[in-house]
């Protein structure tokens, strides 16, 4: 890892733990109801289903999403 | 720092919404659901008129201002309340620089008067504003200089609102100096040793022995019993005076001798944290602190440092305990003033301690003026 990559990280990341989901540097939000979320990053897409999804910070760069996960699919 | 503000939106499927917020590139700090139809959202301040432009049939309302935004909200709703909280602290600050009280240490109201009157002059008095440092020793200076032939040393001291005032009067002005007549009587019982008079009638001689208060040289000059001339009786009389000494010396007793070393720095004090801006390398030392700024409401202060070295012996004899006796006698001695001889009266030593009494001939000046 290079230093402008630590100071300016742009990796796309997605960090799951209990009953939400972080997701860092994505591209676009395509889909957003209560259970199924739609999220586009630069590789793939990737497909969230639930139930009561929810979103809880909706940033440019950083999405955290919770409720109760049945499904990650990457497209 | 940008401001944020807390929103709360009613309407149907909310996600949409949020849908369009993100689309309009509005950032949503926190979204927090309160029931199906109802989100409290947290966006920044400035984007609150761009959400409104969009909200469509969504209903928006202003919960809460956040950050910077709600400081200045609680100032403008509690202004009375804070500038009242600030005068009280310029107030509080101001009284702590106030003075209040001015005690001088002594019995004597003359000379008490005397200083209250000067330092009155010299600015400080009951209410005035308490003085730096500097202004302090300066005021300190030209009172010595103005009344060196009263005052020995002097010492002005500001503890909280008040000044302490302490000094040594000098011994040496048992001399008179204005046109008023005066006796010159005994101080003490002596036997009379030296007479050295200007003027006035010798009542005494050399030898004769005199009781306190008694008359040794009048201002009645006197022939064949009849006042011929009122003269001021002027002169230094010296006479033998006698004193008993009980000296109890520990026998593991320590003697701090001051060596003549120093160093001379600054200190900050913060509550009781002490930083010196220099360091010295004593090993036995004694520190004066005077504080040049600080005040009873911060906890801060800027100290002047005076550190002298200092030398500490133990021993223990009886030459030392006699030593100690003389040594005292010798520290409240004057000018020309000497001990002639002494005795041992009395030795005790025991395991812990060694007493001696001692009787000391002392030469001192006896002669005391009296107005007539």
């Amino acid at each position: 890892m290079n230093l402008k990559n630590f100071i300016n990280d742009l990796e796309f990341k997605i960090i799951i733990l209990n009953n939400c989901i972080n997701i860092v540097n994505y591209e676009d939000l395509i889909l957003l109801s209560e259970d199924k979320i739609i999220i586009k990053s630069d590789k793939f897409s990737i497909l969230i289903t639930g139930k009561n999804l929810s979103i809880s910070k909706l940033l440019n760069q950083e999405l955290l999403i919770r409720g109760l996960f049945k499904n990650i699919e990457f497209r | 720092m940008k401001s944020k503000v807390r929103i709360k939106v009613v309407g149907n499927n909310l996600n949409r919404f949020l849908m369009r917020l993100y689309k309009k590139n509005i950032n949503i700090y926190e979204v927090k659901k309160n029931s199906k139809y109802e989100y409290l959202i947290v966006i920044d301040y400035d984007n609150y008129d761009l959400v409104l432009k969009n909200k469509t049939i969504y209903d928006v309302e202003i919960i809460e201002y956040l950050g910077f935004k709600k400081i200045k909200k609680k100032i403008i709703k509690n202004w009375i309340l804070y500038i009242l909280i600030v005068a009280a602290l310029i107030f509080v600050m101001f009284l702590s620089k106030l003075t209040f009280k001015i005690d001088i240490i002594t019995n004597d109201d003359k000379i008490k008067n005397l200083l209250l009157q000067e330092l009155k002059e010299q600015g400080i008095y009951k209410y005035s504003l308490g003085k730096s440092y500097d202004e302090i020793n300066k005021i300190k200076g030209n009172i010595l200089k103005k009344y060196n032939n009263i005052l020995e040393w002097l010492e002005i001291k500001r503890v909280g609102t008040r000044y302490i005032i302490r000094f040594e009067q000098r011994l040496t002005s048992d001399r008179i100096n204005d046109d008023k007549i005066y006796n010159i009587v005994a101080k003490k019982d002596a036997r009379i040793i030296d007479l050295d008079i200007e003027s006035g009638q010798i009542i005494k001689n050399i030898n004769e022995y005199v009781k306190k208060d008694e008359l040794i040289v009048s201002s009645d000059i006197l022939l064949n019993s009849e006042v011929k001339n009122i003269v001021t009786a002027k002169g230094n009389i010296y006479g033998e005076v006698w004193y008993n000494v009980n000296v109890k010396y520990p026998k593991n007793y320590s003697k701090m001798k001051k060596t003549g070393k120093r160093l001379i720095t600054y200190s900050f004090n913060f509550f009781n944290k002490k930083i010196m801006f220099k360091k010295d390398n004593f090993f036995d030392k004694i520190n004066t602190s005077d504080k040049i700024i600080g005040n009873l409401v911060l906890p801060l202060s800027f100290n002047k440092e005076t550190i002298e070295e200092v030398k500490i012996a133990s021993k223990a004899s009886v030459d030392e305990a006699i030593n100690l006796g003389l040594e005292k006698i010798k520290d409240s001695l004057e000018e020309n003033e000497e001990i002639l001889y002494y005795k041992v009266l009395k030795k005790h030593e025991n395991d812990d301690l060694i007493e001696v009494d001692l009787f000391v001939s002392v030469k001192e000046s006896i002669g005391k003026y009296i107005l007539k």
